[in-house]
């Protein structure tokens, strides 16, 4: 059986000041993905290997880490795109090292939460009174970007958030912008201070690579622009307009 | 990363190379485009000393009209050319994806609003042209 080496990144807390890299030779088959091969490593070759998966399909957004220098789901990446030549896999970047490829998502997580990525109503109506409805135009608007799997390749695309950490970062503000150009959300009023922030949209210089490497094909960049254009449009209307933006 | 996250459990902070902008076509081409803008603003800049040399009158003017006739300087405005052409041509093929114009419920496809930025560089050149021809 032909075979395909896969050389990932190690790194061990307790016993290694920095990462290293360690090449396995694993067999090859034309339908294997990235993941598959790191599967294998673990299961036959080294059981000390660490790595974060789970649905194996694209879904779930665990599996996401760097292949030959470009931030990917490892469930969605063949072998056969690279072979005969090596493979290399790292962890994402930007992120701090736990172990081996898992990296340490908290601060992506501390984002999300800041956002306040649900519905948010001024008044909840009871459920008596039924849903609440919305037009297929109206859904078109967020759609896009409801389809965030919160896989972080984008952050690890994205060189204003590793140059700057403190940046709120594509996926959590594409997220924010979902629901604030939800029909039925009414919580931009609160989600402004923390997308208007500096640390928000402006300092987003739109190098767009997040959009490039989403698998979900949210479009973050556009997410972050729109808002640009969105806040600024209600900053504008807010100083000649007595009654602000609406 | 604030200090409480770190302090959860060890890791190791990956650094980032002062040469990230090489590691991909895509960063690069951010880069020259972000370079792009300082030639953008040393045209405004030798614009700006033009206006101030036209105040202080006509011989000042040619004086300075007279500096812009070395080789150095007539290449540096094809370099600013050059830069000021992928300046806007980069950012206007990024119009589609900020703008998002509505008429009612319909969508105006991103390549008429490409087309618009194009149609107003040209009608506002032609303009120019001919204000700039005529005097």
């Amino acid at each position: 059986m032909n075979e395909i080496t896969i050389t990932v990144t190690r790194y061990d807390p307790e016993k290694d000041s920095q990462p290293y890299e360690q090449s396995y030779s694993v067999p090859y088959r034309e339908e294997m993905v990235v993941l598959d091969a790191i599967n294998h490593i673990k299961d036959h070759i080294d059981g000390t290997l660490s790595f974060r998966w789970s649905c194996r399909m694209g879904v779930c957004g665990s599996c996401g880490m760097t292949v030959n220098g470009v931030p990917k789901l490892t469930c969605a990446v063949f072998l056969k795109d690279y072979y005969p030549n090596e493979i290399k896999v790292a962890p994402l970047a930007n992120f701090p090292i736990i172990r081996d490829l898992v990296i340490d998502m908290s601060d992506f997580m501390d984002k999300l939460q800041e956002v306040k990525p649900w519905m948010i109503r001024d008044e909840e109506k009871p459920v008596s009174e039924g849903e609440h409805l919305q037009s297929p135009d109206q859904l078109a608007q967020f759609r896009q970007f409801s389809m965030c799997i919160n896989c972080m390749l984008c952050y690890a695309a994205c060189p204003v958030y590793g140059n700057d950490s403190s940046f709120i970062g594509p996926a959590a503000i594409a997220i924010a912008h979902r629901y604030d150009m939800d029909s039925r959300d009414q919580g931009q009023d609160q989600r402004t201070p923390i997308i208007g922030s500096h640390e928000g949209i402006w300092e987003c210089t739109f190098v767009g690579e997040c959009s490039e490497v989403c698998p979900k094909h949210v479009d973050p960049a556009a997410a972050i622009q729109r808002s640009k254009v969105q806040l600024t449009k209600d900053y504008m209307l807010s100083m000649i307009w007595p009654w602000g933006k609406s | 990363m604030n200090q409480e996250t770190l302090n959860r459990h060890p890791v190791y902070k990956q650094p980032m190379s002062a040469t990230w902008w090489l590691s991909s076509r895509n960063y690069f081409l951010f880069m020259v485009r972000e370079v792009s803008a300082l030639f953008v603003a040393l045209f405004a800049v030798s614009y700006l000393v033009g206006l101030y040399r036209l105040s202080q009158g006509e011989a000042q003017y040619t004086a300075y009209l007279e500096s812009l006739q070395t080789p150095f300087a007539g290449l540096s405005f094809v370099v600013i050319l050059v830069f000021a052409l992928y300046h806007t041509v980069t950012w206007f093929s990024l119009t589609p994806i900020v703008m998002v114009v509505r008429l009612g419920t319909r969508v105006i496809p991103p390549q008429l609003v490409l087309l618009t930025n194009y149609l107003v560089w040209l009608i506002l050149s032609g303009i120019l042209f001919c204000l700039v021809g005529t005097s």
